[in-house]
């Protein structure tokens, strides 16, 4: 299932194991040196839009994080065994225990998590998170409750994890449209999402549209519930929106609106081809492009497509990880310890 | 500190003289202006005014009377401290509670700049109690200026037209203020950006020593 999908932090963490198992270094500062241009390199392709499709389409910060918390906790290693020899064999046997930790750590916050869903509730969620779905799944074994899921435009993440993960498990679920969500709201007895980065204060950055539920939910009086494992605690500190980490030039190129329907009766091919369909001009303004549903806008409308937005932690009620549920504020408690 | 970076055109706010923000912001790379606030009797921001024009940084110069008028334009606000309470409110020069008040209201984020050995492990309710007092006289004194003008224009010494000796009549100059910590989004200190609820914990992982209470002993 979805175990088979490593996480992107575990396997920026594999390679840097890797890095260390091949190190001819003798120091430890020679050793940090090799790191840290490794996992430079990892952003930095990361970073690169053509390389987005790659990973999905995902932000890069668990990617930092993840290499942030490995190379902080070499650092302490090595405070604590000054001998190089000894250091290495200890980072070497975390490191390779770290995917099981990080498989662990998925399901710690699954049981844990399951306490918060009463029987015969209604669950929103937003965007494919796998520790979401774990958490939801597992909740099921015990629990009769419902899912209302939104479509995730423009990538149709929750169309497709709807489709796929939640059916599949017997869970009764409902997909609607992004904008629908406030108006769905009422009937909603707690909200779920996953995170693509923990920040310090205690806030989250995930799929662009989880920022707008959280604030319906606060407004509304539902519970907000972020699932997410350590690994993603980001040493980040944004302020508003806008103090995001730039995905990377050219991304607003990739942006193309797809009719999440279509996506399915393309089989998928958003953004291709498509080879039996090819349409005339239709008489307006532009030429009909051959995936159907696309929209085609004319050239002086600018076109803004963020991936990510930025929740902050005021809205957050409880954040369930692998170090146990923590209010926001202990985020940071967190943070300044490790 | 330099974890603090800041965009190009942003409108930064800051009040009074300190020497940490001076720094941060002769620091930056990227271009953006200074709107420095000022207040009376110490009108501290003119030194402070100064340090910035010689770094090449373009600044407007207020009083915090004019204080609501241009919020609306700025992006980010930084405030200096002279002490830091452990559940992250701020004790700072008189006036910064109402800049940091202002901001919160127009959804402005308020970065406080404070090293840590400037946290203390008292919580302060109020700002009377524990304060300073100035030279009440500074209060009343009026400006140089306008007292010039009235020498130049009638020929005699501006009087005041209160008496301060009357006994209805007290002056109080106070010299900090006490910002609630709801009105900060961050702190900004050597060890990095803290939210104002994680002072505590700074505190005490500064000083293990003083850890006397242990909860084993009372479970």
């Amino acid at each position: 299932g979805e175990d088979q999908q490593v996480a992107l932090p575990v396997a920026a963490i594999k390679s840097l194991l890797g890095v260390i198992q091949r190190t001819n270094s003798g120091t430890m500062m020679g050793l940090e040196m090799e790191l840290k241009q490794a996992s430079d390199e990892m952003l930095k392709f990361a970073n690169d839009p053509f390389n987005s499709n790659m990973l999905g389409g995902r932000s890069h910060i668990a990617l930092a994080s993840g290499c942030e918390l490995f190379l902080k906790y070499i650092t302490r290693c090595f405070l604590e065994l000054p001998d190089f020899n000894e250091c290495i064999e200890q980072i070497i046997y975390r490191g390779q225990r770290f995917s099981d930790i990080s498989i662990a750590a998925k399901e710690r916050i699954a049981s844990t998590g399951t306490a918060f869903i009463q029987p015969g509730s209604t669950v929103m969620t937003h965007g494919w998170s796998s520790v979401v779905s774990s958490l939801l799944i597992q909740a099921a074994k015990d629990t009769h409750f419902e899912i209302i899921i939104l479509e995730g435009r423009p990538d149709a993440s929750g169309a497709k994890a709807a489709a796929s993960c939640y059916a599949k498990a017997g869970i009764p679920t409902t997909v609607i449209l992004d904008s629908a969500m406030a108006h769905v709201m009422e009937r909603v007895d707690m909200v779920i999402v996953g995170a693509e980065g923990v920040v310090e204060n205690g806030g989250i950055i995930n799929k662009i549209g989880t920022y707008a539920m959280a604030i319906a939910a606060k407004e509304l009086g539902k519970p907000f519930y972020v699932a997410a494992e350590s690994f993603k605690f980001a040493r980040l500190y944004p302020l508003n929106q806008s103090d995001l980490p730039t995905m990377g030039e050219g991304m607003e190129e990739h942006l193309k609106f797809v009719d999440t329907a279509c996506w399915i009766s393309t089989g998928g091919a958003y953004g291709k081809e498509h080879k039996e369909t090819t349409m005339e001009g239709d008489g307006s303004d532009g030429s009909s492009r051959s995936v159907p549903g696309l929209v085609v806008l004319p050239k002086e409308v600018k076109v803004e497509n963020s991936l990510c937005d930025y929740t902050p932690a005021k809205y957050i009620t409880l954040l369930l990880t692998d170090l146990g549920v923590l209010t926001p504020s202990a985020v940071s408690d967190e943070l300044i310890r490790l | 500190m330099h974890r603090v970076r800041l965009w190009k055109g942003d409108v930064i706010l800051t009040y009074a003289k300190n020497d940490l923000i001076e720094m941060l912001l002769s620091r930056q790379e990227k271009k953006f202006r200074v709107i420095l606030v000022d207040s009376r009797p110490l009108l501290e921001g003119k030194e402070m005014l100064e340090k910035l024009m010689d770094s090449g940084i373009e600044c407007s110069y207020i009083l915090l009377n004019s204080l609501s008028y241009v919020m609306k334009e700025v992006t980010k606000v930084f405030l200096g401290a002279s002490a830091l309470m452990s559940d992250g409110s701020i004790l700072s020069r008189v006036g910064s509670a109402s800049v940091a008040m202002m901001a919160k209201s127009h959804n402005v984020p308020v970065l406080v700049c404070c090293e840590t050995y400037k946290i203390s492990n008292r919580v302060q309710l109020e700002s009377i109690t524990w304060n300073e007092l100035g030279n009440p006289e500074d209060v009343l004194s009026p400006a140089m200026t306008t007292s010039k003008k009235w020498e130049e224009e009638r020929g005699e010494e501006k009087k005041e037209n209160v008496d301060s000796s009357d006994k209805h009549f007290r002056l109080l100059n106070l010299l900090y203020d006490l910002t609630p910590s709801e009105f900060v989004s961050g702190i900004v200190t050597e060890m990095g950006i803290l939210p104002p609820t994680s002072v505590a914990v700074l505190l005490r992982e500064m000083n293990p020593q003083d850890n006397t209470f242990k909860a084993s002993e009372y479970l």
